[in-house]
């Protein structure tokens, strides 16, 4: 019996290492990378970079994230989705002295996300170019090289984004108070859909373009129940549950809120517990009641999303991600779900509004390619078409609409294009405490294990206990 | 005497590499979280506060809400698989068909790992498709219940649905130690049971059950002190939050959480201790019934 | 229930104590019931996993799952699977997770049976000091060190590498006390006779105690590769390389960001538990002896 178990003990091992032996190498095929809470759309330049004969060449790396390393299958449509190398090939095509390497890594989460792994590599300097969300940070610890100059002396540079976008990335650094830190690349916006098919069996007018909150109450409320003419359950408004916090900030600014400000010494104040905030979460309880049953759970769309079988008439927070890639491939589908602009607050704006911008490191060594590298990157239309076939991201830049023809095409195009522009300022506070705490408030308010009050009452205590331990991001 | 350290010289070797990585991976960190528990990090430095983060702690409703959960939980989860288990166990060892085939069958949940099962309950569990609410629905059920989505102290809530979860993947090994605790029962005592007449529930009641206390005490402290350490199936289906409404978040999720979500290393490390409190007091509290279950085990093995 | 005196005089009732009066038939009934309690309990166990598989291979689980549960695929599809294998480097996560788990488990056996050896044979000063120190370890819950592991890791530079997976856990508290328990049963004699013919320790261990240690090795084994395999907290610190996922953290990382596509998530795990699964079924004998014999899970 001993010596039988032993034969196992040995075979075992040994299969584990002929099978170790045998594996093929590393035909590393990552997943795209479906980031339901930051879904990035880019803008789309019509601007011709010159690629003659470039005067410069050299190696530079380059940090990506959350692009698919190979090509892969699109799991609704089963189209082909670009691998990373592609991005390479296209640029290596334009400029072939310039040798692009790209490291692409996974948003990923807490110790093992983008954060630390930016970190690390920006301090063994490992990379020229990063696209970087947290680019204010890096440049305040003057990590960064500043773009003003780089930008003067270039007579083929044009600010071909539209409003401000530039200019959001100025900053102050040790020794200037103001620097271009970096360069917009990607942006992200979040719109409103609705189901016009169900709307006109329950006999609702449309949305109008900027819905309200009073608007969007009615209607939802008007449209759950027995459907009159297929006799299914309807539900009105639907909730991301997981997500809920981007929702709910989306509200809350149509409602006059304002979740704080950074102060002179990059510190933040946050103020959760405000009578805007309370008569936002007292307004989205109540309206849960018309979504149904198990959205506190859902991290997504509901369920028959972009089917037939959709059974939810106004569907917020619709995330580029999800729609575009459907609509573009199958353009009745928008003809069923409608889009409107996000929510709008007294100054006109509202909606999630992230943006990713690629910044140069002020170790580099090799600028001038580096440079040409990101001028590549934001502004070249091949670049922000890769983008927008890697991810479904949407390019939201001037004349971006003529530049993919399909987008211009979808019944809503205007305000699938345009609610970037009326993007609420990004929050710093997207990926840490205050998040959290009010995430698990709102949850809570809306599960009714708190009352509205009581939940932004923790989630303010919760937040200043964190705040209180915070210091000033220390200047070098 | 030199040549009597120069004999045991060999076994310092044989025993060194061990302790060398006890020193780096047990003892250096386990020392070191004790150490960040009583500083701040203040601009790159670290600064002693004493207390403070302890005192933190005390007055912080999300790390009490999370030991409350924890301890929750596991009582929970022990209250049910204790004694489903052991009648399982009792039923399955009286079986003559099958009983190795079922005795996989059971054990399958176990080998597989929980973020593989976790992932597969958290369609298991969908309120409007999921298996459980769809058999549900078919038997007529209404309302149907949330599981997942409800935070609510309910019968089918969160909680609910992950202690079935953690039943569900936990009976097989309950099983296989019960029986194994089953068959170490003296057969002089069954046979002095017949004897007296006893029928087979009797001598189930009277004398298995008494027999059994070692097996008893040895999963009640392993699972007490797993129940303690939980995480994966937690995180998998509810995030370092454990959501919704941070039902589903136990002390690791908020040290994970602290740590490496909000960067706040020394707090972390403070609630990091108490864990290794609460756990230290559970294992002494029954320490020596585990070691003497470990020696028996060594000699029936 | 045939013990029971109170039954009812109703004549299918006496005719059933009758029957029941038999020892053989009471024992029949028995083992019925036992049976269908049985069959029950495991479908409840095989139920999830058939439905994992049903869903993995329709077609259209990605965009609307039916209301009523079908334990067969509407549309049988591979689809999912193609996708979950393009998509995903998962012959890659395979060969970490062996990597990993194969040469943790070699260390892990290496370590805690020379160790055990030293604790149970040998005669040093401090040898009972040690072994309370050793015991004593087997009190700190990984998830307690876990945040200076982290950290030092780190400054090692290991984050990112096999050896971050690997190091920390080739030696073990558990492991050594499970082997010195061991090595003591095994009688001085066998021992004293190889030291009069001149053999040194080392030889001792390798060609007297290893081989008689196969149950304990085979344990140990179970325990190692279970933990090892199945880790996810560990890997969450310190691997942000997707080259380096194993194939349960891939299957935690992919299984949450795929979560809105029912059937290539489902496909996902299928392929990450079914392989496992099998390979059990092959050494269920030798699982369940390890298990057994430690008393503990993976």
């Amino acid at each position: 019996m001993k010596s039988q178990i032993r034969g196992a003990f040995v075979w075992a091992v040994l299969c584990s290492i002929v099978l170790a032996s045998c594996a093929p190498s590393a035909p590393a095929t990552p997943q795209t990378v479906v980031e339901t809470q930051i879904i990035v759309q880019t803008q789309q330049v019509e601007v011709l970079v010159t690629a003659e004969a470039p005067p410069v060449s050299g190696e530079v790396n380059v940090l990506l994230i959350g692009k698919p390393d190979e090509d892969s299958i699109d799991p609704v449509t089963g189209k082909n989705i670009p691998g990373i190398q592609q991005l390479e090939t296209m640029f290596e095509t334009a400029y072939p002295s310039i040798d692009m390497q790209i490291t692409n890594i996974p948003w990923g989460s807490g110790a093992t996300g983008y954060g630390p792994k930016t970190e690390s590599m920006i301090q063994a300097q490992e990379a020229c170019i990063y696209l970087m969300p947290g680019a204010f940070q890096y440049g305040r610890r003057g990590y960064l090289e500043n773009l003003d100059p780089w930008i003067a002396n270039d007579p083929t540079f044009e600010d071909v984004w539209p409003g401000d976008y530039l200019e959001q990335w100025r900053g102050w650094g040790p020794g200037n108070p103001d620097n271009q830190w970096a360069l917009p690349y990607s942006g992200g916006n979040r719109v409103i859909h609705y189901d016009a098919v169900l709307f006109e069996q329950w006999g609702v007018e449309p949305l109008s373009q900027h819905p309200t909150l009073d608007e969007i109450e009615e209607k939802a409320k008007a449209m759950t129940g027995i459907n009159p003419v297929t006799g299914e359950q309807n539900y009105g408004y639907w909730y991301q549950g997981k997500y809920i916090n981007w929702q709910f900030q989306a509200i809350a600014h149509a409602l006059g809120a304002t979740w704080g400000e950074v102060n002179d010494d990059g510190t933040w104040t946050v103020n959760w517990d405000t009578p805007e905030y309370l008569q936002a979460l007292e307004w989205l309880v109540m309206m849960s009641q018309y979504a149904p049953p198990g959205a506190l759970a859902a991290e997504a769309m509901p369920e028959g999303f972009l089917t037939d079988q959709n059974v939810v008439a106004i569907i917020p927070e619709g995330e580029t991600g999800y729609y575009l890639t459907p609509f573009v491939n199958d353009p009745k589908l928008n003809e069923r779900f409608r889009t409107t602009y996000n929510l709008q607050g007294p100054d006109g704006k509202g909606g999630l509004f992230i943006a990713d911008p690629v910044a140069m490191a002020a170790s580099c060594p090799n600028k001038e390619a580096a440079w040409e590298v990101m001028k590549w990157l934001t502004m070249s239309p091949e670049s922000q078409k890769y983008n927008f076939d890697s991810g479904g991201n949407l390019p939201v830049i001037d004349g971006a609409a003529e530049a993919i023809p399909e987008l211009a095409a979808l019944v809503d195009a205007d305000a699938i294009l345009n609610q970037n522009a009326f993007a609420e300022i990004r929050y710093p506070w997207a990926s840490s405490q205050p998040r959290f705490s009010l995430q698990a408030a709102i949850e809570a308010a809306i599960a009714g294990t708190m009352t509205p009050k009581q939940a932004l009452e923790q989630a303010q205590k919760e937040t200043e206990d964190w705040l209180a331990q915070q210091v000033a991001t220390p200047t070098p | 005497m030199v040549r009597k350290l120069r004999k045991s010289l060999i076994w310092y070797v044989f025993v060194a590499p061990t302790f060398i990585l006890f020193g780096l991976f047990v003892a250096y960190p386990t020392l070191e979280t004790f150490r960040l528990s009583f500083f701040q990090e203040v601009a790159t430095r670290q600064e002693f506060v004493g207390a403070l983060h302890y005192l933190r702690l005390l007055g912080n409703q999300v790390f009490l809400a999370a030991l409350v959960n924890t301890a929750f939980l596991g009582i929970l989860f022990l209250l049910i698989i204790i004694p489903l288990g052991f009648v399982m166990a009792s039923l399955l060892n009286n079986l003559r068909v099958w009983p190795n085939l079922f005795k996989a069958i059971y054990f399958l949940p176990q080998i597989t790992s929980t973020v593989a099962v976790a992932l597969v309950f958290s369609y298991v569990f969908q309120p409007n498709w999921g298996l459980v609410n769809g058999l549900l629905r078919q038997l007529g059920v209404e309302p149907l219940p949330l599981w997942l989505a409800e935070p609510r102290y309910v019968l089918t809530g969160s909680r609910a649905a992950v202690t079935i979860l953690a039943v569900w993947v936990a009976l097989g090994y309950y099983m296989l130690i019960f029986q194994a605790g089953l068959q170490a029962v003296p057969a002089e005592l069954y046979d002095a049971a017949v004897v007296d007449g006893a029928g087979p529930l009797q001598t189930w009641w009277l004398i298995t059950l008494p027999s059994m206390r070692p097996t008893f005490v040895f999963l009640y402290i392993t699972g007490t002190i797993e129940a303690m350490s939980r995480f994966s199936d937690l995180w998998m289906l509810g995030g370092p939050a454990g959501t919704p409404a941070r039902s589903l978040q136990t002390i690791v999720m908020y040290i994970y959480q602290t740590a490496f979500e909000s960067n706040d290393f020394n707090l972390a490390s403070s609630a990091a201790v108490i864990l290794f409190v609460v756990v230290l007091l559970l294992t002494m509290i029954n320490f020596r019934s585990f070691l003497q279950r470990e020696f028996s085990s060594q000699s029936g093995g | 229930m045939a013990t029971s005196e109170s039954v009812s005089s109703a004549r299918p009732v006496t005719a059933i104590r009758g029957w029941l009066a038999s020892q053989r038939n009471f024992q029949r009934l028995q083992q019925v019931i036992i049976f269908i309690i049985m069959v029950i309990g495991a479908i409840v166990m095989i139920a999830p996993f058939e439905w994992m598989l049903a869903t993995s291979f329709s077609r259209s689980a990605n965009i609307a799952m039916p209301r009523i549960p079908t334990f067969w695929p509407a549309d049988p599809s591979v689809f999912n699977y193609k996708v979950a294998i393009t998509n995903l480097p998962l012959v890659r996560y395979y060969f970490n997770s062996l990597v990993v788990t194969a040469l943790t488990t070699l260390g892990y056996l290496f370590f805690s049976s020379l160790t055990g050896y030293a604790f149970a044979k040998g005669r040093f000063v401090g040898k009972s000091v040690l072994f309370i120190i050793l015991l004593t370890t087997l009190m700190i819950p990984f998830e307690v060190r876990m945040i200076p592991m982290y950290q030092l890791m780190r400054q090692l530079h290991l984050s990112d590498s096999y050896a971050a997976l690997i190091l920390p856990f080739i030696s073990g508290g558990f492991g050594t006390f499970l082997m010195r328990q061991y090595i003591s049963a095994i009688p001085d004699e066998l021992i004293d006779a190889a030291r009069v013919d001149g053999a040194n320790e080392w030889t001792i261990y390798a060609r007297i105690i290893l081989p008689l240690c196969g149950p304990a090795l085979a344990a140990l084994t179970v325990l190692s590769a279970l933990w090892r395999w199945n880790d996810v907290l560990w890997p969450l610190l310190v691997i942000s390389d997707r080259d380096l996922y194993t194939i349960t953290f891939g299957l935690a990382i992919a299984g949450r960001s795929q979560g809105i596509f029912t059937g290539v998530a489902l496909a996902t795990s299928a392929i990450a538990i079914l392989p496992i699964m099998i390979l059990f079924l092959f050494l269920q004998r030798y699982i369940i002896r390890g298990i057994m014999l430690t008393g503990l899970k993976g």
